[in-house]
């Protein structure tokens, strides 16, 4: 068979068979690919109708029955009514794909569509033979290219002309005005692979006319029209990116396969000599379907792990970004408690469980006069006796007082310390251990404070007092002791007014005696815990000697005195000497302000909180509004002014910073003209550690 | 033999020292007496009282050390010794103790009779506690 020994009719055939059998691929193509892409899957609906107008086309050329040609060429152009609305729809879901499509191009479309479905009723009509499209076939097929044009074809094919004209603008809108580079690529891209295919396939028109039927044009177009199609599809699917070279490999393979199996069963001579190939094209088809399928699924599957391994490696490469951005903060975060501790103003120095220097401030490093690069990852022990370690030294082998041990974590602090280096400068150090225990690491803390200017402070104040006390209470007593001498009688006795006169005085004596200790306590106190030295003690001596001072001068005034401490009392941390000052004070109250034949008692008891010391007396009382201001600063009652005009009013103010700086409370019920009870109560321990 | 008891006070203050001397020399007291803590450390180079009254605050040295000396004396260590200062810290009356005081007396609290009556007790609650130097004592002065 030479090719220039083609008819037209078998070039028409050629051309026919040719489309039918890359639209068939196409179809199968994007139906095995891409079925989960709506593009995708209309445009193989388009192919499908497409390949179906070429089969039955190409079925029109097979037969020399007349009846049954017309009838395949009736519904060869049947199908392009399916095919027309499909384009139509397919344009318009590709467009909206990208943005929104207006009203008026909708109206359009379903008006185009609702016109290509009233075309159905002439077709239907014309295979029972009314010839209104399909005109007459009075040839055989084999020289008469096509039936006789019916009087309403040209219709058709004006209506088919403005649906892909349409079509075509609603592509060419998208490729011009897309907003996206992908929307205006696809918008060209189907004006490359779908409208100029169309159109150039309107052509295939021609010979109904009497055009093109007898030369090459129509075979050229046609054969224009197929690549430029399967470019499209192929060109489609790359930018859709389903492109998968197994796949297509085996389909190409497969397809061609078909292909020549289906014109080798075409151009047999017999049916008989056509059976194997029927046979084997049946199985290469049910195969290759097959094989296809496995290779799709493969594909799939692949595809899938790629997609996992890449959700995998962006999880990753997220986590990784976090774990360092993590780490980032956790090193912002430990240098920022490092810069805290390397500016503390106190010394710290870690020590391991097997006392190695772990770690050093600066203010240690400045306090001791070493640098960390010689003594961290050192043994305390190693020091020796040279001069430059020797404050380090003495500071890590002070043996704080009162040392405790408990498995708590944090392990409690210690007692401290307090002593004098004189390297590199000569400083006094108060140096506390804090035992810690982190997981399985045990250690130390080795806290040490720069108290030079404390002490300094400590020592000019207690100056300060040392010179008030003996400036003022030295004359004061001398004062005393000369009433004491003129009294007693021994330079000569005194009559009545001259003894009334020297007694005031010596009471003036000792009040202005009794305000000096006041301010001198008020000095003392005034820097709060600065000065209080707690210890476990018994306070039986102490009420013991308020018993005895006091004693001569309840007599003297006519009250009653006892003072009592229950068996039961336990020993307690407390400030001797300024809980000394407190009971002198109440006590002191308490018989001043109370008349002759009164009573005054103090006890100290056992208490649920803590240690109860109360002082009772059967006095004058204090006016219920003056209570609250009671333990002001140099306030005094009303009541106890008339009964004495002096007194410093410091002697409560001190009571309550006593009971204040151990964490007590001290409480006072009165009643004016019955008696007043001060009702102290102290805890076990003021700095509130359980024992 | 009823001895007259020798007393030394030390004393800068010359009001308090003068009642002091009075009211002592008037209770049967032989009184010595001592402006400073040089003076005081001078007579007691020749003498040896039964008990120093002692002041703290003194021109030059000062009473703790006039008592740390008589402490680490042989001699003069069993001597009482009651420091009677208008001094009345904490610290203060823990030093006087530790140094060896018998009291630690505040003039400012205290009455002249309180002042004779501590060193009437501390005499004898010194010859009741050392019979045996109250003894060699009674025998020197006999001899």
């Amino acid at each position: 068979m030479s090719f220039l020994n083609l008819t037209p009719a078998d070039i028409q055939a050629i051309s026919f068979g040719f489309l039918f059998f890359v639209l068939a691929i196409a179809f199968f193509f994007l139906v095995t690919t891409a079925y989960r892409d709506p593009i995708a899957r209309r445009y193989a609906t388009l192919a499908l109708f497409g390949g179906l107008i070429n089969l039955f086309a190409f079925l029109y050329s097979t037969t020399d029955d007349l009846w049954l040609a017309l009838l395949y060429r009736t519904v060869s152009q049947a199908f392009s009514i399916p095919f027309i609305a499909a384009l139509i729809l397919f344009s318009i879901v590709v467009y909206e794909k990208f943005k929104p499509a207006n009203k008026v191009m909708r109206d359009i479309a379903y008006a185009l569509v609702a016109i290509d479905a009233l075309f159905l009723l002439p077709f239907l009509s014309d295979i029972t033979g009314t010839n209104y499209l399909i005109g007459k076939l009075t040839e055989s097929p084999a020289i008469q290219l096509t039936p006789e044009a019916g009087p309403y074809l040209i219709y058709f094919i004006g209506f088919f002309v403005v649906a892909v004209l349409f079509s075509f603008f609603v592509m060419f809108l998208l490729w011009r005005t897309g907003k996206s580079k992908e929307a205006r690529i696809m918008g060209l891209l189907m004006i490359l692979a779908l409208e100029i295919p169309v159109m150039t396939r309107l052509a295939g028109y021609g010979p109904w006319y009497g055009y093109g039927a007898n030369d090459y044009v129509s075979l050229f177009v046609t054969f224009l029209t197929g690549p430029i199609f399967a470019f499209g599809v192929t060109y489609a699917i790359l930018r859709h990116q389903l492109f998968n070279i197994r796949l297509i490999a085996t389909q190409v393979f497969i397809f061609a396969l078909w292909g020549l199996l289906f014109f080798r069963v075409l151009l047999a001579p017999t049916l008989t000599d056509a059976l194997p190939d029927i046979a084997l094209l049946v199985a290469t088809i049910v195969l290759g379907i097959f094989l296809i399928r496995s290779v799709l699924h493969e594909v799939t599957q692949r595809e899938e792990l790629e997609r996992v391994s890449a959700n995998l490696r962006d999880l990753n490469e997220t986590l990784e970004e976090k774990v360092a951005e993590r780490t980032g903060e956790l090193a912002d975060e430990k240098i920022h408690v490092e810069t805290i501790i390397e500016n503390l103003p106190v010394g710290i120095i870690e020590l391991s469980a097997g006392e190695v220097i772990e770690r050093i401030n600066s203010t240690a490093e400045i306090l001791l006069g070493i640098t960390r690069e010689e003594v961290t990852g050192k043994k305390v022990a190693e020091w020796g006796k040279e001069k430059a370690y020797q404050s380090l030294a003495a500071a890590l082998s002070a043996k704080p007082k009162e040392e405790r041990e408990s498995a708590a974590e944090p392990l409690p602090a210690s007692g401290s310390a307090e002593l004098t280096i004189t390297y590199p400068h000569e400083r006094e150090i108060q140096v506390q251990r804090l035992p810690f225990k982190l997981g399985t690491r045990k250690g130390e803390l080795v806290l040490i404070r720069d108290v030079t200017r404390e002490k300094a402070i400590e020592r000019s104040k207690n100056e300060f007092i040392t010179i008030a006390a003996h400036q003022l209470r030295t004359p004061v007593s001398g004062l005393r002791w000369v009433f004491n001498i003129l009294r007693s009688g021994e330079l000569g006795k005194l009559n009545k007014d001259q003894k009334e006169v020297v007694e005031s005085g010596d009471a003036r004596a000792a009040e202005m005696v009794q305000l000096v200790n006041d301010f001198l306590n008020v000095a003392r106190i005034s820097d709060e815990r600065f000065d209080y030295q707690f210890s476990k003690g018994d306070i039986h001596p102490l009420v013991e000697s308020v018993r005895n001072g006091f004693a001569g001068v309840a007599e003297q005034k006519g009250v009653k005195f006892s003072a009592t401490v229950d068996a039961d009392v336990p020993e307690f941390m407390f400030d001797p000497e300024k809980i000394s000052i407190l009971l002198n004070n109440l006590v002191d109250n308490a018989i001043k302000y109370t008349q002759k034949g009164g009573m005054v008692s103090l006890s100290v008891s056992k208490e649920k909180g803590g240690i109860g010391i109360s002082v009772t007396d059967s006095g004058i009382g204090i006016p219920k509004e003056e209570q609250k201001r009671l333990f002001e600063k140099f306030f005094r009652s009303r009541k106890a002014t008339q009964m004495f005009t002096d007194g410093s009013g410091l002697g409560l103010f001190i009571t309550k910073s006593v009971v204040d700086n151990h964490n007590g409370t001290i409480v006072v019920h009165s009643e004016e003209g019955v008696g007043t009870t001060f009702s102290v109560t102290l805890p076990l321990n003021p700095n509130g550690k359980p024992e | 033999m009823a001895s007259r008891n020798n007393i030394l006070v030390v004393e800068d203050d010359k009001l308090l020292s003068d009642l002091l001397l009075r009211k002592l020399g008037g209770s049967s007291y032989y009184v010595m007496h001592a402006r400073t803590g040089e003076e005081a450390l001078e007579i007691l180079k020749d003498n040896k009282p039964d008990v120093i009254l002692l002041d703290i605050l003194l021109p030059g040295v000062d009473g703790f050390e006039v008592l740390r000396q008589v402490k680490s004396s042989p001699i003069l260590k069993q001597i009482p010794v009651i420091v009677l200062s208008n001094l009345g810290q904490e610290s203060d009356l823990e030093k006087g103790k530790e140094l060896g005081a018998k009291k630690f007396l505040i003039k400012a609290t205290l009455t002249l009779d309180d002042v004779v009556r501590t060193i009437e007790s501390e005499l004898s609650a010194q010859s009741e506690e050392m019979p045996a130097e109250t003894d060699s004592k009674a025998l020197r002065d006999s001899a």
